[in-house]
């Protein structure tokens, strides 16, 4: 879609126009869903979340100053009501005392590699999903935004409110840690 | 250069890492560390390469179920608030955009609070969202909006 017409769309949408909202959603609606289910670590909580991410769409479009900035602000919503999921499940599991569905915290170091040198193609995806899954909120979400949604490390910085610095040794740690979980792969 | 160095240097910015001359000597001369980079070189290209992830089938009239209820919400809460004139104002202030600017049509009034108050879409999404978590401001706008309501009934 070019720019002039999804801005054209944003401004109908926050006019008040049904139809232009509900175009806005199937525009995004998988771009929304995605950034979620590669934050979280399960279908129910990304299902969750991408619901919240639209309702708080749909409820601060009319203060939307300007529309070109729509995409933007439809990932850091996201990001932020995924980082939300996140902190609420950890306090959860730590008052429950159980362990959830949340992907163990565990330094990668110690469990054993997974080798996925000899794997096809879908395998392969697999194993770097489960990779992912393997890593703290943290660390997923760093690599999820610069490798995945191709946000710059200020970007990044600004969407999490915290130091650029910070966001560089989160993408340092996350993806040593994340070679250690894969083993060697496949040139 | 030390090993150790090395590998951070080139988790931290494989791109920036690779083109440092003083990485590249060192690499010249240490198979360690060439492996490390060509490790993370792999990884990096097996996560970019991930497929987007398949969009559950309910999804959508699930959303928009949750917006119609939202909407209808909002249509039932909004007046109560506004008829006490020191709730309306705090109300107002505070809770404009995440209360009040139900769409499709907030009053005049309320878009000018929301506009002011929230002069970037990021403030205001920011404000939106925290109307989810059962500690943020607006549960406190909720206690005191169901406070305003028993005064009413019992002055
Ligand atoms: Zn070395």
């Amino acid at each position: 879609m070019p720019d002039l017409e999804l801005k054209a769309l944003v401004e109908r949408a926050r006019g008040g126009d049904d139809a232009a909202f509900e175009q806005l959603y199937e525009r995004f609606e998988r771009a929304v869903y995605g950034l979620c289910r590669r934050l979280l670590t399960s279908d129910d909580a990304a299902e969750d979340a991408a619901q919240q991410v639209w309702l708080a769409i749909w409820q601060g479009l009319s203060s939307l100053r300007q529309p070109e900035a729509f995409t933007s602000w439809l990932k850091q919503t996201a990001t932020r009501v995924c980082g939300r999921t996140q902190r609420r499940r950890r306090w959860w599991s730590w008052w429950s005392e159980v362990e959830g569905d949340d992907a163990p915290d565990l330094d990668p170091a110690d469990q054993a590699p997974m080798t996925v040198d000899s794997l096809a193609r879908g395998e392969q995806d697999e194993a770097v999903r489960a990779a992912l899954e393997r890593l703290s909120p943290e660390h997923r979400e760093v690599v999820v935004l610069h490798h995945l949604e191709g946000l710059g490390v200020g970007e990044i910085a600004v969407t999490l409110g915290v130091a650029t610095g910070t966001v560089k040794s989160r993408l340092g740690r996350a993806r040593a840690h994340l070679a250690r979980i894969l083993g060697p792969l496949a040139e | 250069m030390r090993c150790e160095r090395v590998q951070t240097q080139l988790a931290n910015d494989l791109g920036a890492a690779q083109r440092s001359a003083r990485v590249a000597e060192h690499l010249a001369g240490c198979a360690a560390c060439r492996a490390e980079a060509a490790r993370l070189n792999a990884v990096v290209a097996a996560v970019e390469r991930l497929p987007m992830p398949q969009v559950p089938a309910d999804l959508r009239a699930r959303t928009f179920a949750a917006i119609a209820e939202r909407r209808q919400a909002t249509h039932r809460a909004g007046p109560v608030w506004l008829r006490r004139p020191a709730f309306a104002a705090l109300a107002a202030g505070i809770a404009a955009v995440a209360f009040f600017a139900g769409r499709p049509s907030p009053s005049p009034m309320l878009q000018v609070e929301a506009g002011s108050l929230y002069s970037s879409p990021y403030a205001a999404s920011h404000a939106l969202v925290s109307a989810g978590s059962p500690l943020a401001d607006s549960a406190a706008l909720h206690a005191m909006g169901a406070l305003a309501e028993r005064e009413e009934r019992h002055p």
